[in-house]
C-alpha cells in the first residue's frame, strides 16, 4: 500500500486534479478555497501547466471556457459569490457541451454572507445556476479520499456526457484533514474529442458555439441536452446507504451534514433505535431511485442540511408516495455548525 | 488568362448578412487575407465575440469558439495557453470591448497574451438596434441617447488603443479606417503587422478599426463613409500608437 | 463503474464502536484550543500523524478567527480504528486547553466522565466548577521554558494526553515529528520530544498520587530530560 497522505481537502482535489491530467487552472482568490490555487500556481508550473490568477472570476471561468473548448482538461475552483459571477458562462459551456471542471467550496449566504461551511448553493448547483435552463453534473465529497477519487470521477464524467461537472464542497471538507490513499488516475476509455479545436488543418471547420438561430434548430438543442440529462439520471446516479432494510426513519444529508449525521446515526442505533441512512454523492443526477427504493420500506425521512431547505425538494419529489419528509436544517454562520448530539435529539424527536 | 483578384481562402463562399455599407465585410476580408498571406489559415482558432461579429463562424473557414459578451480575450488566453502554437485571434466590437468587456482586454493586454485583437469601432451597439457605447461620439444622437451624448452625464468616449498603448504587454497597437482605398491600403498593412506579431511570439498585438454602421447611424452608405473619414477620424486619430519592434 | 441503481457504497459500518459488538473498535475524539501561536493546531497535526503511523483512520478539523496572528485556534480530532463519522466534535471526551479564554469558552461542553487538560500558567481553574470530569492541571509554560521554548507548550500538552488516554504510543508521536514539521524545522525534532516526554512524565506522576501543579516546574522538566 502506498504510503497515505495527510491533506486538508482542498489539497486533494489538487492532487485529484493533477493525477486526471489536468493542467489548466484560471482561478481568482476568495476564502475558504484559496489553498486551490496556492497549490496550482506552485505545482502546475512544475509539469508544464497552465495557471493564470485572473483579473475576476468572470474570466477565470472564460480563460476555462477557451482552454477547454481545444480539448484539455481545465478547471477553475471558487467560492459561492465568485460561483455566481461565474454561472454566465457556465450556461454557456453547458450550451457548447464543452467539459470542464468547477470547485465550489462554498461559505455562508445570500450576499457577502461569511466564510464558514453551507450548504446554501444547493439549488445553484443542481437546477443550472446560470440562465437558460439547463444542469452540470455536482459531486458533493464528504471526505477528504472522495475530494480526490470524485474530482477524477468529475473530469471523466464531463468528458463522457461534454458537459461541465462541479465538486460542490464546504469549508468543512475544503479546510479538514484526513488520510488520502492517492490511487492512481481509474482507466477509463480514451473518449475521441472529434469536437476540439485544434486548427482546421486538412480537416474541416470545428466551430463551438451555443447561438442557435434556424428555424428549430434551438429547440432540437435543448431536447438533445434534455436526453443527455436523463442518461445521466439512468447511468451515472452514486449514493451511500446502510441501515435502510430495517430502518423506521431514514435519515439523509449530504456532503460535510452526512458526516455528522453519520455520527448521530450511530448513536441512535446504539441505542437500539432503527436508524437507517442514505447520502445522494451525485446531486445532479439526484439519486431519486434510491430514494424510492428505501421508502417503500420506511415511511419517514428526516432530511438534514446546512441551509434552510434545499434538497429536501428532491427528496420530497423522490420518495414513495406515502412516505413522510421531515427537514432540520442550520443555515450557516459562525457557530452554527451543527453537533452529532444535536442532530441525534432531532432523530429521536421524529423517530 | 491571368486571375487578379479572388476570394481569400479563409473566407466561405457565402453571403454575409450585414446590411448595406457595413464595415464588417471589408474587415472581414482583410483579416481573411491576411490569415492566407502568413498561411495560417489551418492553425487558426478565431474567438467570435457577441455583436454582428458572432457570425465569424460563418464567414470564415477556420475553428472558432463563440465567447460570452465581453470575454474574448479571456476566452482566447485559455485557448492560446492550452494550445500554445495555434494562431489566435479575437474579433470585437466597441460595445463588446470597450463596455462589458473592458476588464478582459485590460488584463489581456496587460499580461501580454500571445494574440491578437481586431476591434471594430463603429460608435454603437450595432446588433440590439444602436444603442450608445463608449465610444459614441459627443452630441451623437442613438436610442439610448436621444438627445446626443452628454459629456457632462455620459462622459467622452473612450479612445481604447490610446488607452492600451500605456501598458507593457502591449507589443503593437494601431488604428486604421477602411473608408477609402488609402486608408484601406494601411488597415491591411497594420493588420499583418498585428499578425506578425503573433507569428513570430513577440506579444500581445492591437488593431482598431473605424468603421461604418450605416443601418444604425439612419444614414447612406456614402454618408456614414463620409462620417469616418470625418468626425471619427477627427476624435479618434489613425496612426501606430505602439510598435515595439519595429516591425 | 456501478451500475444503475446500485449505490456506490452499501456499508453496515457506522462509526460508534458499539455497533459492532464482534470486534469493538476504539474512537478517541478531542478539542484542542488556544491563542494563536501556541501550537494547538500543529498538536493536532502530529496527533494525527501519528496515529496514521499506527494505522488509524483520524480527521482533524481545524477552526481559527479572521486575524492571521493572535487570535483564537482550535481543532478538534478524532482517531478510529472504524469509520471516523462526524468531524465536528460537539463534546469531546478530552479537552487540552491552553489559555483562559479556551477553557472557559470549552471546558463546560467536555463530555461527562471526560477529560480536561489545562495549563495552568495561562489558566485558572478554580470557579470551574465540574465534579464530573478529570481536571489535569499543569504548568506547560513554565515546563516548555524550563526545557527551552515557551512555543513547546502544544507538546507537553501532547504528551500528556497521550499518556493519560493511550490514544497513541508516545514513541509514534515522537516518529510523527517528521511528517508533521517541515523539513527545515527537522533540527528542532530533539526538543519536541523533550517536551513529548515531559508531557509524558508529569500525567505518571500524577497517577502515582505526585501533584503535578503543587511540583517545581523546572525541575520537573529537568527530570524529565534526565529520564
Amino acid at each position: 500500500m502506498t504510503k497515505r497522505l495527510f491533506v486538508r481537502g482542498n489539497e486533494a482535489i489538487c492532487l485529484g486534479a493533477l493525477e486526471a491530467g489536468c493542467r489548466h487552472y484560471f482561478g481568482y482568490p476568495i476564502t475558504p478555497q484559496n489553498d486551490i490555487p496556492e497549490f496550482m500556481s506552485r505545482e502546475i508550473p512544475k509539469l508544464n501547466g497552465e495557471f493564470i490568477q485572473a483579473e475576476s472570476e468572470v474570466a477565470a471561468i472564460n480563460m476555462v471556457l477557451g482552454a477547454a473548448a481545444t480539448g484539455v482538461r481545465a478547471m477553475t475552483s471558487s467560492s459561492s459569490p465568485g460561483i455566481s459571477l461565474k454561472m454566465e458562462s457556465v450556461s454557456y459551456m453547458a450550451a457548447m457541451e464543452v467539459p470542464c471542471l468547477i470547485v465550489n467550496i462554498s461559505r455562508s449566504g445570500p450576499g457577502l454572507g461569511g466564510i464558514d461551511a453551507s450548504q446554501g448553493d444547493y439549488f445553484q448547483a443542481v437546477k443550472g445556476g446560470g440562465h437558460g435552463g439547463y444542469h452540470i453534473i455536482v459531486l458533493a465529497p464528504a471526505s477528504i479520499q472522495e475530494m480526490y477519487d470524485l474530482t477524477m470521477l468529475a473530469f471523466d464524467l464531463a468528458e463522457k456526457y461534454r458537459s461541465p461537472a462541479m465538486i460542490l464542497g464546504d469549508a468543512v471538507v475544503g479546510q479538514m484533514k484526513e488520510p488520502l490513499a492517492p490511487r492512481p488516475k481509474p482507466d477509463t476509455e480514451l473518449i475521441e474529442k472529434n469536437w476540439a479545436l485544434r486548427g482546421t488543418g486538412e480537416g474541416e471547420q470545428r466551430v463551438i458555439k451555443s447561438l442557435y438561430l434556424g428555424d428549430g434548430e434551438l429547440e432540437a438543442h435543448n431536447w438533445k441536452l434534455h436526453a443527455k440529462y436523463s442518461l445521466m439520471k439512468e447511468k451515472e446516479c452514486r449514493w451511500e446507504e446502510s441501515h435502510t432494510d430495517d430502518a423506521k426513519i431514514l435519515v439523509t444529508a449530504f456532503g460535510s451534514a452526512a458526516r455528522i449525521a453519520k455520527t448521530a446515526v450511530a448513536m441512535a442505533r446504539d441505542e437500539g433505535m432503527k436508524v437507517g441512512f442514505l447520502r445522494p454523492i451525485t446531486l445532479f443526477p439526484f439519486p431519486e431511485k434510491a430514494f424510492r427504493d428505501a421508502t417503500l420500506r420506511c415511511k419517514k425521512v428526516l432530511d438534514i442540511e446546512l441551509n434552510t431547505g434545499q434538497m429536501v425538494e428532491d427528496v420530497r419529489l423522490s420518495v414513495a408516495r406515502d412516505a413522510d419528509v421531515f427537514f432540520y436544517g442550520r443555515p450557516s454562520g459562525t457557530g452554527s455548525l451543527p453537533t452529532p448530539e444535536e442532530l441525534f435529539a432531532q432523530i429521536k424527536k421524529y423517530y | 488568362m491571368q486571375q487578379v483578384f479572388t476570394r481569400p481562402a479563409s473566407l466561405k463562399d457565402v453571403q454575409t448578412h450585414f446590411c448595406p455599407g457595413c464595415h464588417h465585410g471589408t474587415v472581414h476580408r482583410l483579416t481573411a487575407e491576411a490569415l492566407d498571406e502568413f498561411d495560417l489559415r489551418k492553425k487558426t482558432i478565431g474567438v467570435a465575440s457577441i455583436g454582428c461579429s458572432v457570425f465569424l463562424y460563418s464567414y470564415f473557414n477556420i475553428d472558432v469558439v463563440e465567447s460570452p459578451h465581453g470575454r474574448a480575450p479571456a476566452v482566447a488566453t485559455g485557448v492560446k495557453r492550452a494550445r500554445p502554437d495555434s494562431f489566435v485571434f479575437t474579433y470585437q466590437g466597441d460595445g463588446d470591448l470597450a463596455a462589458i468587456g473592458t476588464a478582459e482586454i485590460i488584463h489581456a493586454a496587460n499580461r501580454g497574451e500571445d494574440i491578437t485583437v481586431i476591434f471594430v469601432n463603429n460608435t454603437t451597439y450595432g446588433m440590439t438596434g444602436g444603442q450608445m457605447a463608449p465610444t459614441t461620439l459627443v452630441g451623437q444622437k442613438t436610442s439610448t441617447s436621444p438627445y446626443g451624448r452628454n459629456l457632462e452625464k455620459e462622459g467622452a468616449p473612450v479612445r481604447v488603443t490610446e488607452l492600451l498603448s500605456n501598458l507593457d504587454g502591449v507589443a503593437f497597437a494601431a488604428r486604421v479606417a477602411v473608408n477609402n482605398p488609402r486608408n484601406l491600403m494601411d488597415a491591411k498593412r497594420q493588420i499583418k503587422k498585428a499578425f506578425r506579431y503573433q507569428v513570430e511570439k513577440k506579444g500581445f498585438s492591437f488593431v482598431e478599426v473605424l468603421a461604418a454602421c450605416p443601418t444604425n447611424w439612419g444614414m447612406s452608405p456614402i454618408e456614414a463613409n463620409e462620417r469616418v473619414g470625418g468626425e471619427m477620424c477627427d476624435y479618434f486619430k489613425l496612426g501606430v500608437y505602439k510598435n515595439t519592434e519595429n516591425l | 463503474m456501478e451500475q444503475a441503481g446500485t449505490p456506490a457504497y452499501k456499508s453496515d459500518r457506522l462509526p460508534l464502536h458499539k455497533i459492532d459488538q464482534r470486534s469493538p473498535l476504539m474512537r478517541y475524539d478531542l478539542l484542542i484550543a488556544g491563542f494563536g501561536g501556541q501550537g494547538a493546531l500543529l498538536a493536532g497535526t502530529v496527533l494525527c500523524y501519528a496515529a496514521m503511523i499506527e494505522g488509524k483512520n483520524v480527521s482533524y478539523l481545524p477552526s481559527y478567527g479572521p486575524e492571521k496572528r493572535g487570535g483564537a485556534a482550535m481543532c478538534t480530532v478524532v482517531i478510529t480504528d472504524g469509520d471516523v463519522g462526524s468531524p465536528v466534535v460537539g463534546n469531546p471526551s478530552v479537552g487540552i486547553l491552553l489559555n483562559q479564554l479556551s477553557l472557559e469558552k470549552y471546558g463546560p461542553r467536555i463530555k461527562p466522565g471526560g477529560i480536561c487538560i489545562v495549563n495552568s500558567s495561562l489558566a485558572d481553574t478554580s470557579h470551574i466548577n465540574r465534579t464530573d470530569i478529570e481536571i489535569f492541571e499543569m504548568p506547560m509554560n513554565e515546563i516548555a521554558m524550563g526545557i527551552g521554548d515557551a512555543r513547546l507548550v502544544n507538546m507537553v500538552a501532547l504528551g500528556a494526553y497521550a499518556a493519560k488516554t493511550g490514544a497513541v504510543g508516545e514513541k509514534s508521536l515522537e516518529m510523527a515529528l517528521k511528517d508533521a514539521l517541515p523539513e527545515r524545522n527537522h533540527k528542532y525534532i530533539p526538543v519536541n520530544i523533550k517536551a513529548i516526554e515531559a508531557g509524558v512524565e508529569i500525567i505518571r506522576k500524577a497517577l502515582a498520587g505526585e501533584n503535578p501543579a503543587e511540583a517545581d516546574s523546572s525541575k520537573m522538566a529537568e527530570k524529565a530530560l534526565t529520564a
